[in-house]
């Protein structure tokens, strides 16, 4: 019994962690495509970026996790900045903008890999950050480390913290107008430019907390970031591009199935059993589960 | 053979008379004339780039500790860099122009199976030497290899070492696996199966993770209710940490760990609470065994790099000890020549004097070290010796357990 | 209040508006009606700042708004509810009119819009929770009207409010537009109906190919067997 009770609770607490970080990316991708349809393919890249920083924080100048995290989270605001000044709103008028973006991205992506694997990948295949909060808290027979259900939190609370933005704040609605219809929200006042902006710094932000929350959670390497694009991806496409509550119920459907699936068949069948999951979903309702 | 200390005082003694001398007179011991050429194919970039880029820098201070000792055979010895970019299809490009422009007496250099594999198919079909300091596929020294050594023992072996650890650990035991799916794991558990069933070990959990996984959790609760006495655990990469906190969270004791391999950034990733788990290695600074050559390359290499060596950059630092050994006893750099020196070679590694034989098909005699963690600090770690073992590469079937 | 002049619309070599000039004035509502094509869109559309005249120009309360984006437009007073409405079809009714609000700073201010266009429009109150995607074709236009009046317009431009309605939902939007005209709101309402136009308009003005055609009040449109023949056969 105390064996199916603690094999349970590794399901519950796996599905809401995994769950709860893909469901962080896929919220920054779709916010960025929803709003602006760049499909962007170095979200990985991005959330790398994140992990890796927080990492030469802690491990460099010995800042403790979360204060790195913080930092590293607020950097990412002028980084986006920068990014969408330099280069992302030059493609805001182009027609198939979608196509562009993502031509864009993926060298971006290039970019930034070639980056990491000549500069941190030479050094070590191993980032590993010290516990944010050491220690164990036992649910039932259940050891959870303390830093798990830190970074659980606050996903959970960002997650909520983006929800509540976007249904209540003033310029939340405006990010979901021009989801909906970007002329209609110009008629409306909204300066739909300025979204674009305002979607593009969101986005690129709620793609590093997760990362950041990935690296405060596993040790990483550098080929997370990969799957980590294609994870997100998937999420936003079942989930209906532009929609952050698909994205927060498909990001857990994915960690619970994964969660549930590793206990019946194995490792390599649950990984791939989100793609099964998202195939029939998207032959039931192929423009994805929610709307924006 | 390598001189004894006290020579090699003598002639460190000669070397800084020789260097204040230098303004005056040229220095007797300087090597001149066209070098003698290693082609050193080699990960500088890419996914295993952390692999190929600390070997690479252990084998320049090879190469300038030979050349500020004379040289070999008074020339002196150059090791030349080319980046595979962990590709096997740029490893032979670079074997092609290091043969072909550079015309190296030999190659060598890969840290990975897969570059090594290719570069392989290049020096058996061109007749080219091939010294391979890293990479433990059974395949690259397959029965009929003719130009390749290799220096690192088979991964299946290692399997085989892994058993004999635990039945004297303790004899009829129970074990667990849990290992990402790489071709290298594959091979360590295949001679970890294949030894068990001889050696009355029970192996009670076979879990196999999908490259790319992130999260053991529900599977170290799983293996929790298996409770084997050991755990063999390895992650591909960083999932190794990941693996091993996941497990230690679950309740395992450090003791019931054995890590077939520790590299020193592995080590000090698992941290202070893998405090009394077991690794096997190669090579390692905590060894009783370390001679001048070895604590030089490891304080030398740590006042450049800023950490200690460990297993890998020693296969790749001796490996050029090995090259210069071989290119004097062949006493040309004749590449035939060279080939039957290695063949015929019986020697002891620079560093710890562990045996250097090969068999017919260029696979060492193999051996490996089993160690407890006794401390993690910062950047530095310690470890006591628990095993030792040598064995015959072919004491089991390695060439058929991983085809 | 609103001054046109000259505004000539290209769309590549296609002339859409050809030296347009038009006046509305405060507390007006004018007509601008026309066959499909005419131009009565790209008008609008110019006004509103969302295609850029290539000659001429368009003044609001004697403000030049040449460079003037679309989103600035709105603050300055004007509301263009454009063909096919310009809804956000996930959104509920209230949050289409919070965001016809955009603008508007002042909250007190908002909820005096939400009762005007609840008063004006009772049936969007009682669905004020509905997904704006989901209500009627004419409770859809309702709510878009109700939209361009939450941002305080100086003045409103309509695009072919009754295109695909029923009759008797156009009788209610009419009705929705007298109600406005007393309570003297500033409209340009373009329609191909000219019926409803010549209704509720003090003004008509009638394009066609790009051109200003007739100008005239609506009696003495309707008087003109040329005008009625070409333009409002639809009688």
């Amino acid at each position: 019994m105390d064996a199916l009770l603690l094999i349970g609770l590794s399901v519950v607490t796996t599905g809401l962690i995994t769950g709860a970080i893909f469901a962080l990316v896929a919220a920054g991708v779709t916010i960025v495509y929803g709003a602006i349809w760049l499909p962007n393919a170095a979200n990985g890249q991005f959330f790398m970026l994140g992990g890796l920083l927080v990492w030469s924080l802690v491990t460099g100048w010995g800042m403790s996790p979360l204060l790195a995290a913080a930092l590293v989270v607020a950097a990412s605001v002028p980084f986006a900045l920068v990014l969408e000044k330099g280069l992302i709103r030059y493609f805001y008028d182009v027609p198939d903008r979608n196509i562009v973006y993502l031509v864009v991205t993926l060298g971006l992506a290039q970019i930034f890999a070639g980056i990491f694997s000549s500069t941190y990948g030479r050094w070590t295949d191993n980032y590993s950050l010290p516990a944010a909060w050491p220690g164990i808290v036992m649910i039932g027979p259940f050891p959870f480390p303390k830093t798990r259900l830190l970074v659980l939190s606050i996903a959970l609370g960002l997650l909520a913290g983006l929800f509540v933005f976007l249904r209540l704040h003033r310029v939340g609605r405006a990010l979901r107008a021009v989801f909906q219809n970007r002329e209609a929200a110009a008629l409306r006042g909204v300066n739909v430019r300025g979204i674009y902006r305002f979607a593009f710094v969101l986005g690129t932000l709620v793609v590093f907390a997760g990362g950041t929350l990935f690296a405060m959670a596993y040790s990483f390497d550098l080929t997370a970031a990969w799957s980590m694009a294609i994870v997100a991806f998937a999420i936003m496409i079942v989930g209906g591009p532009g929609s952050v509550l698909g994205s927060v119920v498909i990001g857990l459907v994915f960690g619970f199935t994964q969660a549930i699936v590793s206990v019946f068949a194995n490792p390599t069948i649950a990984t791939f059993s989100y793609l099964v999951a998202m195939l029939v979903i998207l032959l039931v309702k192929p423009s994805g589960l929610f709307t924006r | 053979m390598p001189p004894s200390p006290r020579a090699r005082r003598a002639l460190a003694l000669a070397l800084a008379l020789a260097v204040v001398a230098g303004g005056v007179l040229p220095a007797a011991a300087q090597p001149r004339g066209e070098p003698v050429k290693i082609g050193w194919i080699s990960e500088l970039s890419g996914t295993w780039a952390f692999f190929g880029a600390t070997c690479f820098d252990a084998a320049k201070i090879a190469e300038e500790e030979i050349n500020a000792r004379g040289g070999v055979l008074g020339r002196p010895i150059a090791v030349l860099p080319q980046d595979n970019r962990t590709d096997p299809a740029q490893a032979v490009a670079a074997a092609r122009v290091l043969d072909s422009q550079d015309k190296v007496l030999t190659l060598s250099g890969p840290t990975s199976s897969d570059t090594a594999l290719a570069v392989y198919g290049y020096a058996e079909q061109n007749k080219v030497p091939f010294v391979v300091p890293v990479a433990a596929f059974p395949r690259l020294t397959r029965p009929g290899t003719q130009w390749t050594f290799r220096v690192e023992p088979d991964a299946v072996g290692w399997g085989y070492a892994i058993v004999k650890f635990v039945e004297k650990q303790k004899p009829g035991g129970t074990l667990g696996l849990i290992y990402s799916d790489y071709a290298l794991q594959r091979a360590i558990t295949a001679g970890i199966k294949h030894q068990a069933e001889r050696s009355k070990i029970q192996v009670v959990s076979d879990i196999v993770f999908p490259q790319g996984a992130t999260d053991a959790t529900v599977q170290a609760a799983q293996l929790k209710t298996r409770n084997p006495d050991y755990v063999v655990v390895i992650g591909g990469g960083a999932f190794d940490v990941t693996i091993t906190n996941q497990l230690l969270d679950v309740g395992f004791r450090p003791a019931q760990f054995i890590h077939p391999f520790g590299t020193v950034k592995q080590i000090l990733g698992w941290g202070a609470r893998s405090v009394g788990s077991y690794y096997g290695t190669f090579f390692d600074h905590s060894l009783a065994n370390l001679n001048d050559y070895a604590r030089g390359l490891i304080e030398k290499f740590k006042a450049r790099k800023g950490y200690i060596p460990a297993y890998i950059e020693n296969f790749c630092y001796s490996t050029v000890y090995l090259i210069k050994e071989a290119v004097e006893k062949a006493g040309s750099t004749d590449r035939t020549k060279f080939r039957d020196a290695l063949r015929a070679i019986d020697t002891k590694e620079i560093t710890t004097g562990i045996p250097i034989v090969f068999d017919k098909n260029g696979a060492r005699k193999e051996y490996m070290y089993f160690m407890q963690i006794q401390e993690v600090g910062k950047d530095t770690y310690r470890s006591r010796e628990a095993f030792y073992i040598e064995w015959d590469p072919e004491v089991i079937p390695v060439y058929q357990l991983a085809p | 209040m609103l001054s046109v002049r000259e505004v000539t619309v290209r769309y590549g070599p296609f002339l859409a508006l050809d030296g347009v000039s038009l006046e509305v004035g405060r507390g007006e509502i004018v007509g601008l009606i026309g066959p499909n094509g005419a131009g009565k869109s790209t008008l609008l559309r110019a006004l509103a700042g969302l295609v850029t005249p290539a000659a001429g120009s368009i003044a609001l309360r004697g403000r030049p708004l040449a460079g003037v984006e679309a989103f600035r437009r709105v603050g300055l007073g004007m509301a263009l509810v454009p063909e096919g409405r310009g809804l956000f079809p996930h959104m509920s009714v209230e949050e289409n009119l919070l965001m016809g609000a955009y603008a508007v700073r002042d909250r007190a201010r908002v909820r005096e819009n939400f009762e005007r266009v609840w008063a004006l429009f009772p049936v969007l109150a009682d669905r004020r929770r509905q997904l704006a995607g989901t209500l009627s074709g004419g409770q859809q236009q309702m709510l878009a009207i109700g939209a361009g009046l939450m941002s305080n317009p100086e003045i409103c431009l309509f695009d072919e409010p009754s295109m695909g309605l029923a009759p008797i939902v156009i009788g209610e939007i009419a009705e929705g537009l007298h109600r406005l005209r007393e309570a003297g709101l500033t409209v340009l309402l373009a329609e191909q109906n000219a019926k409803l136009a010549s209704d509720v308009a003090s003004r008509i003005y009638i394009l066609q190919t790009g051109r200003i055609r007739y100008h005239d009040i609506p009696e003495n449109l309707l008087r003109n067997p040329e005008v009625v023949e070409g333009f409002l056969s639809v009688y």
